[in-house]
């Protein structure tokens, strides 16, 4: 095959600039004493905006055509998740600034391993070809794994990031057999290469094509948490120090849902049939289980671990309709509980003095009058969580629901609603102890954070906003769709 | 005499992956973990000669180098650093042996129904992909670096990336706090 064009690599510049920005705040943190926990948030933010000012400029052409090789992609579907992912990863620096300042570890590692990880998943975001898919994942994941161990004079940050190495590197594993195994019965990588090869395929070799595409899709759904693959979750969710849960529940989930979509959509149409079915048994199952464990909980974090298990059942949901409306409600399901779970999450971080406390529910308790304004917005993104209007999440579950619905998955959607219904009592769980418990002390909650506070008033005020003007996002995502045979 | 000429291939090829099963059997089930280390190595050698057997001379020697020397290298050097005493005496699977019998029974059967309906020909004579080079008759290391430089290119670079995020974490996970 010819070289490739070198005006092609242009279209990497946002992701090669984020990994220089990332290695470079490596190497100046490895001189001296190195950088304080400040500086590094201030230099990822900033490094993470002008990748999205990168991004922008770059742009989207209509009816773009992989590049690199086949490997890459630059669409308006890549472009909607990676300001996502942007955003989100700029969200979780500010979150953790103060996390890793008062933990006492080396700041410059932490934030180059965030960047990193976001580089991860920008080429995740655009990747065209199941290898570059892969391989990018795995960049992600293996951040991800020593960000979660980060803290390692804590017993539970070793313990969550053992489990996550073991059980990321067998689903990783998983994943990448299945590719093999399409490979072999397809004689092509490329997802549309797969696509228009796998009728034949399925003909000659149905028994490698059904396990290699199953071997797949429980690798994807591994990592985005669906049950019944969801039990590295809870453990890893509470042990990990909070912010990287918070990455882990949002940027993690939403790089892994991006993936999912992209190969389910673009290499399988084929066989609809199929993984609709398995879809919307795993969506059915997960929204069940993490609802209901998730009512069981005595620690928020492992409740948050379980929410957010929840939660990938409803975007299931989207998925499974396989239609455009159900694309776009993925989309914008995606960023409402972005920008919700990253100010619940901000909210856990703050009340987090430099032990694991802000993890039991006594711990909110007569927040409502130590920091009524904080106590507001956390009842906001419980709300949110649970999909009462008027928040961004109530629109979000709506669009799915209505998705599903529409493509004849009834059954599906009734599971959700229902279990939409339990979930407001764990939610709630949380609001009671905030308005009707009174607090062992009555000292104001440490506002110490204002980067923080300015970060969890942006949530607020997004899914606030996402609630009563929903418009702006919906024709967004609607541009940003991926091409549905 | 004939047959073993003419089904020479098939029947290296079963001999070798007999012996790389029996050593990855050997890895999981033995209790000294310089024996575990050994069979892994037989394991890596005779996967070696599979892929000679396919004729992709260049992974062969690959996976003799790095595998069999230096990833074999950096197992020994663990193991030289951590207590073998204890770890002889600590029950392998906690108990639950019969589980991992059980999943690897699973799991094979899987793969079975997976492979079985393809059918064992002899391995097809130098595949034309693996010495040329858009026509030209190269060497299979030539042939490989034209597709990895060319059509893989980026997941190539992203490895690399990768390496280095595997460095970094083995530094930070690694250094006295």
């Amino acid at each position: 095959m010819p070289p490739i064009p070198l005006e092609e690599f242009l279209s990497l510049l946002p992701e090669g600039f984020l990994l220089t920005a990332g290695m470079l705040l490596l190497i100046v943190s490895s001189i001296g004493k190195g950088v304080t926990s400040r500086t590094a948030t201030v230099v990822t933010v900033l490094s993470l905006a002008l990748t999205a000012v990168l991004l922008v400029w770059i742009g989207v052409e209509s009816g773009a055509r992989p590049i690199l090789a086949g490997m890459f992609i630059v669409d308006g579907y890549a472009f909607f998740w990676k300001l996502l992912l942007i955003l989100a990863t700029g969200l979780t620096a500010i979150v953790s600034c103060r996390f890793v300042e008062e933990g006492g570890y080396r700041a410059g590692e932490f934030f180059s391993l965030l960047m990193l990880a976001a580089t991860g998943m920008l080429l995740m975001a655009s990747g065209f070809n199941l290898l570059s898919i892969w391989i990018s994942l795995e960049l992600m994941a293996l951040s991800s794994y020593i960000l979660a161990g980060y803290f390692k004079l804590e017993t539970r940050s070793n313990e969550a990031a053992i489990k996550y190495f073991v059980l990321g590197a067998l689903s990783s594993g998983i994943l990448l057999y299945g590719i093999s195994l399409v490979y072999g019965a397809t004689g092509t990588v490329g997802l549309e290469g797969v696509a228009s090869a796998l009728p034949a395929a399925a003909q000659t070799k149905p028994t490698l094509i059904a396990i290699g595409w199953l071997l797949m899709a429980i690798g994807l759904f591994f990592k985005v948490a669906a049950v019944p693959f969801h039990i590295w979750t809870p453990d890893v969710y509470v042990g990990a120090p909070t912010p990287v849960t918070a990455f882990l529940a949002v940027c993690s989930k939403a790089a892994s849902f991006a993936i999912l979509v992209r190969i389910f959509f673009v290499a399988l149409p084929g066989l609809r049939v199929d993984w609709q079915i398995v879809t919307a048994a795993v969506a059915a199952l997960t929204m069940i289980w993490g609802n209901l464990a998730a009512l069981t909980q005595k620690n928020v974090k492992r409740m948050l671990a379980y929410s957010s298990i929840a939660h990938a059942g409803y975007v299931l949901m989207g998925v499974l309709a396989f239609s455009e409306d159900g694309l776009w409600a993925v989309l914008f399901y995606m960023l409402a509980y972005s920008l919700i779970t990253l100010g619940t999450f901000g909210t856990v971080v703050l009340l987090e003095r430099k032990e694991y406390a802000g993890e039991r529910y006594e711990d909110y308790a007569g927040l409502a009058r130590r920091a009524p304004l904080l106590a507001a917005m956390m009842l906001l993104f419980m709300l949110a969580l649970t999909g009462i209007p008027p928040t961004g999440g109530f629109f979000g579950k709506v669009y799915l629901f209505a998705a599903a619905v529409e493509a004849g998955w009834t059954w599906v959607a009734v599971i959700g609603v229902l279990m939409s219904a339990v979930s407001l009592y764990y939610y709630l769980g949380i609001v009671v102890q905030m308005y009707f418990k009174e607090a062992d002390d009555d000292t104001p909650a440490p506002l110490a954070a204002p980067g923080l506070v300015v970060a969890i008033g942006f949530c607020a005020l997004a899914t606030l906003l996402l609630g009563v003007w929903p418009e702006p996002l919906v024709e967004f995502a609607k541009s940003s769709l991926l091409p549905i045979l | 005499m004939d047959f073993l000429v003419a089904h020479g291939s098939s029947i290296l090829f079963f001999l070798f992956a007999l012996a790389a099963v029996i050593g990855a059997l050997g890895v999981v089930t033995l209790r000294n973990p310089m024996f575990g280390a050994v069979s892994l190595l037989v394991t890596f050698l005779c996967v070696a000669v599979l892929f000679l057997l396919r004729h992709a001379e260049f992974v062969a020697i690959v996976q003799i180098f790095v595998y069999g020397g230096g990833i074999m290298v950096l197992f020994l050097f663990v193991i030289m650093l951590v207590d073998q005493h204890q770890l002889m005496e600590s029950d392998k699977y906690g108990g639950h042996w019969w589980l991992a019998v059980l999943a690897a029974l699973l799991l094979a059967a899987v793969f079975i129904t997976a492979f079985l309906p393809v059918s064992f020909a002899d391995p097809p004579v130098a595949p034309p992909a693996f010495s040329n080079v858009e026509g030209v008759a190269r060497g299979n290391s030539e042939a490989i670096a034209w597709s990895l430089y060319r059509q893989y290119l980026l997941p190539f670079e992203i490895v690399s990336v990768f390496l280095l995020v595997a460095m970094i974490g083995a530094v930070v996970l690694g250094r006295k706090q």
